[in-house]
């Protein structure tokens, strides 16, 4: 349920954008990526996008939400895997392994129409 | 048009973590974020902590709940200590973590340059405090045998992310059939160096290595 909070980040972060480029909006699209490796269910954070989003120049855009899958790189023998478990172990060599996408939570662009811009 | 805009959704958030970190850095204070499921025994282990602690160093604990301040009396009780309260349904929506707005708005309330130690307890969940840095100093989950040995598996964000786990309640883990082993091995496949502390903070069994840990985080 802490979708609310990252939402209400989601849309701060996409109107500073959108301010900063001189965008009077409307948008038409967000592009986020999210992480399977993190606490965020993508439905949740459209809902709260819905209902957020009302009133601002974003309301009626689209959420397109890449999901990113957990990819880890061993530390001892640089094995790269995709685990689908969360198991943290180099399947190869059984060393520590470190997360290199997986944690990701962020918006990637904004699609504000040229008439609009 | 596109606009080409990447940024991190938690960058707000972490920007005022990263102030947060440096006031107490500034202080002197080391910061535990004590995170658990609801029950695991933060708040008990954090009564024995205070006891056992208040009369060498001086306390402060930021009490994070949805509502009410059951926990925070409990503390009352056993430790003459300063604890400031955070309600989530009052000011912040009811939210099911603490984030790092909240505890810059609680340090205000903390006499920071007179605390060695700042215990924030989180609210009690295994999914959305891991989430969120909020400036602490180490991040020290809870997790008791009644939950059963599976829990590293099916929340392993949560135990990815701390750097300690307190193992709580091992005073019934027979009575509980806890399968000490294979949770062990699920910790580490999950997080390979996580420091695991085995107590009861019921009996006081194990309570002196957790006191020992967080007394060598004070003096470093």
């Amino acid at each position: 349920m802490h979708e609310l909070g990252i939402c209400r980040s989601l849309i701060d972060v996409a109107l500073a954008a959108m301010a900063e480029r001189g965008t009077s909006g409307p948008a038409k699209s967000l592009q986020v990526e999210i992480g399977r490796f993190t606490a965020v269910v993508p439905d949740s954070l459209r809902f709260y996008f819905d209902v957020l989003s009302r009133g601002t120049l974003l309301e009626g855009a689209e959420l397109e939400i890449e999901s990113i899958p957990l990819r880890t790189r061993c530390r001892s023998c640089a094995q790269e895997a995709e685990p689908e478990l969360p198991s943290l172990l180099c399947l190869t060599c059984d060393g520590v392994v470190e997360v290199v996408a997986g944690r990701e939570l962020r918006l990637v662009s904004i699609d504000v129409p040229e008439e609009a811009a | 048009m596109i606009i080409e805009d990447v940024r991190n959704l938690l960058s707000a958030n972490d920007r005022i973590a990263s102030e947060n970190r440096k006031r107490f850095a500034r202080w002197g204070a080391y910061v535990v974020n004590l995170m658990s499921a609801p029950g695991a025994g933060k708040t008990t282990i954090l009564e024995q902590t205070l006891f056992h602690l208040h009369d060498r160093y001086r306390l402060a604990v930021i009490e994070g709940d949805v509502r009410g301040s059951y926990d925070r009396d409990r503390l009352n009780a056993v430790a003459d200590v300063p604890i400031v309260q955070i309600n989530t349904e009052v000011a912040y929506g009811g939210e099911c973590h603490l984030d790092a707005l909240m505890i810059a708005n609680a340090i205000g309330d903390v006499d920071l340059p007179g605390t060695d130690l700042v215990f924030i307890e989180n609210v009690g969940n295994l999914v959305c405090p891991a989430e969120f840095d909020v400036g602490e100093g180490c991040k020290v989950m809870v997790a008791s045998v009644t939950e059963g040995e599976d829990k590293p598996l099916k929340y392993p964000l949560m135990y990815s992310v701390c750097e300690v786990l307190l193992l709580n309640k091992i005073d019934i883990a027979a009575a509980v059939g806890f399968d000490r082993a294979q949770f062990l091995h699920n910790c580490h496949s999950v997080n390979p160096g996580l420091t695991i502390i085995e107590l009861s903070a019921r009996t006081g069994d194990g309570v002196p290595a957790w006191l020992e840990w967080l007394e060598s985080k004070i003096r470093s």
